[in-house]
């Protein structure tokens, strides 16, 4: 729903219709019983009641038999216009539209999960280290680079900011560990909104995001997350860290009796979120020969000119259509009605 | 700039004199009978309420004013505005902030030396939207809390949350330098780019294993300027702080006495300068000057945003019909 729809929580207000009508049809049968009653001497003699007693008279016409049909009809198009205009004004978007935007320099958020499981020794000489000297590389090898980091463990957190100073993605780098974060569980996908963020709104460069896992998420929705990157104009690289057989984890580590879980590095999920990532996103196997080449080969090329335009894709917005049947049905009962009316009276 | 996407849309708005003179002519017809209610032989009871005639004509400029709504949303209102971009490949300027205690020293004002700090460095960044901006706290220890980055939500974040004795309670100058210089030395590959650091201080080193002037001197070599600002008066001055770490809190009156020659000393071997700021108004004066000094980035390019605007008349439109809704059925007795 999230993704239909730019302010989802605009369609309660479609709700509203429910309530209105029950209202209609309760005053709808009240009136059509007293009507009936003035007009035929039989029903509820409420209103002849109340307005006289026995000293007041009636002179009435009879009720054309069309009056009721018509105002239900009236009811039913301003309901729908209604309902239409509530989806209108919640932006309703699907499709996307390849948009040329011009950009210059490199921007990358390195995320790196720091979950217990990539404390497994299945590569040498952790899953952690491995993936941290991995990114030290890739940043070595980026110079004027705007970089950032993003660690994740149960939730994201932005551990430096896009800066050119590589010091200090270096000294983060350098000390990871699982202990950073007290959070349990991975959230790889809030590490990934929260990289999404961290791109400056007003800057050119190109973006990127470099992830690091095993895949072995436990919260949050990575397919949500992978089509964010997607809509942000972003690419998602991601490095798988670990082996397909995996190795052993205790994941009861404060117990008497330690509880061990194999704990392997999920290629097939981690390729389906590159995929859906769209664009130029890639997966690559961390082990893998000359990963890091290919990885450096999606960011770099976009430094060999100062300014480029790149497409990125962007929603296409439909509200004009539920917006304009929402006037045609508005009309309907407006004009309709009253032209019903006029041909029966 | 206000425009809109599909402006023939607003010919729809022909179809309300087009209703009225379809109402007129006969060919439509308000779905109303007459009832007519009266005493026998007597004059018939009429409506002339004037609240209900004030209540039929708000509702109807309800009405109208929503299909008005409706139509514009149908017409693409955006407003089109011009947003400078910037590369990030601009002046970066790191704060090195003393975090002392007697930075709580209330002689700036009403407000203590290091909120008044802080206040300037806000305003200061507002105005250098394509800088790129670090933050190093100094105590009897000191750290980088926040690389040179453009990112000035997070800079400011972090500006805000930092307390004071946070770094411990003695003032290492040298090594503040030091860890400000480290994190921009190596941006040498660029020489187009300016770099600067900015130490705020109200007190000598006392501790620390680099001496400021040593630290000071990478400067020139780097191309980092250095500026230097003495914060606060000298004398007695009322002081109020809690210990982030013990949670003890302090109150009394520091004697603040500090060498401006030692500071003015430091500066020299950095090829920098320094600032004496006494008050509040002649620490705006330094933050206007170094501003002066130092070039602010400029924006690459201008590129233009556009912002549509239908979703909020779409929500005015909403509002202007359920508002008639109520007002003809609850008040005005309305079936539909």
């Amino acid at each position: 729903m999230n993704n239909l729809f730019e302010y989802p929580h605009i369609l309660l207000c479609a709700a509203l219709s429910i309530p209105s009508l029950i209202f209609f049809f309760l005053r709808y049968n009240r009136i059509k019983r007293n009507l009936n009653a003035i007009a035929f001497g039989h029903g509820d003699n409420s209103i002849a009641e109340t307005e006289g007693k026995n000293e007041n008279a009636l002179r009435q016409k009879k009720v054309p038999e069309s009056f009721f049909p018509v105002v239900v009809f009236r009811a039913v198009c301003f309901t729908i216009a209604w309902v239409l205009l509530v989806i209108a004004a919640a932006s309703p978007r699907w499709g996307v539209a390849l948009t040329p935007v011009r950009q210059a320099g490199v921007s990358v958020i390195f995320v790196m999960d720091i979950s217990r499981s990539m404390t497994v020794s299945d590569i040498q000489p952790s899953r952690l280290q491995f993936a941290a000297s991995y990114a030290s590389i890739l940043v070595d090898k980026m110079p004027g680079a705007a970089c950032g980091v993003v660690l994740v463990k149960g939730s994201g957190t932005l551990a430096v900011p896009l800066t050119t100073d590589h010091r200090s993605i270096h000294g983060l780098l350098e000390t990871v560990s699982p202990t950073m974060l007290s959070a349990p569980g991975s959230g790889i996908a809030d590490g990934i909104s929260l990289a999404i963020d961290a791109f400056p709104h007003s800057g050119v460069e190109s973006k990127t995001i470099i992830l690091f896992t095993d895949g072995d998420e436990t919260s949050g929705s990575l397919e949500e997350s992978a089509r964010a990157v997607n809509r942000a104009g972003a690419t998602l690289i991601i490095v798988g860290t670990g082996t397909i057989t995996g190795a052993e984890l205790n994941v009861l580590p404060g117990a008497d009796e330690p509880r061990m879980e194999t704990t392997c590095l999920r290629e097939e999920l981690l390729q389906n979120l590159a995929k859906l990532a769209g664009r130029e996103s890639l997966y690559v196997n961390g082990t893998d020969t000359g990963s890091a080449y290919r990885v450096l080969k999606i960011v770099l090329p976009q430094q060999t000119e100062k300014h480029q335009i790149v497409y990125v894709s962007k929603p296409i917005y439909r509200y004009r259509y539920f917006l304009l049947a929402a006037l045609i049905f508005f009309c309907l009962g407006y004009v309709s009605g009253g032209r019903i009316w006029h041909m029966h009276d | 700039m206000l425009n809109f996407e599909t402006p023939q849309a607003f010919f729809l708005l022909l179809l309300v004199p087009l209703f009225l003179f379809l109402r007129k002519v006969g060919i439509l017809k308000r779905i109303e009978f007459p009832l007519t209610l009266g005493d026998w032989k007597g004059i018939p009871f009429r409506w002339s309420s004037p609240l209900m005639k004030i209540a039929e004509t708000i509702s109807r400029i309800l009405l109208g004013t929503g299909f008005i709504c409706t139509v514009c949303a149908l017409a693409g209102p955006v407003r089109f505005r011009q947003e400078p971009v910037y590369s990030g490949a601009g002046t970066s300027i790191v704060f090195v902030l003393d975090v002392s205690p007697s930075m709580a020293a209330r002689d700036m004002g009403n407000e203590t030396r290091i909120t008044t700090a802080k206040q300037y460095i806000h305003s200061f960044i507002a105005k250098r939207p394509g800088d790129a901006f670090g933050l190093v706290a100094l105590g009897s220890d000191a750290a980088l809390l926040v690389p040179p980055t453009t990112d000035h939500l997070i800079f400011t974040e972090r500006l805000d949350s930092l307390a004071i004795g946070e770094m411990g309670d003695g003032t290492a100058l040298g090594l503040g330098l030091a860890v400000a210089a480290a994190h921009l030395a190596n941006r040498d590959y660029r020489s187009n780019a300016h770099s600067c650091i900015v130490l705020l201080t109200d007190g000598e080193n006392n501790t620390g294993e680099i001496n400021p002037k040593t630290a000071a001197s990478i400067f020139p070599a780097h191309n980092i300027a250095l500026y230097i600002v003495g914060i606060g008066t000298r004398g007695e001055v009322p002081l109020d702080y809690t210990d982030p770490i013990t949670g003890r809190h302090y109150s009394g009156t520091l004697s603040s006495d500090y060498n401006e020659d030692v500071l003015r000393g430091i500066a020299l071997r950095g090829n920098g300068t320094y600032i004496s700021a006494g008050n509040s108004l002649a620490l705006e004066n330094v933050f206007r000057d170094i501003g002066e000094a130092i070039p602010a980035t400029d924006s690459v390019w201008r590129r233009t945003v556009t912002e549509p605007l239908e979703h909020f008349v779409l929500v005015a439109a909403l509002i202007f019909f359920a508002l008639a809704w109520i007002l003809r059925r609850l008040y005005m007795g309305a079936i539909l």
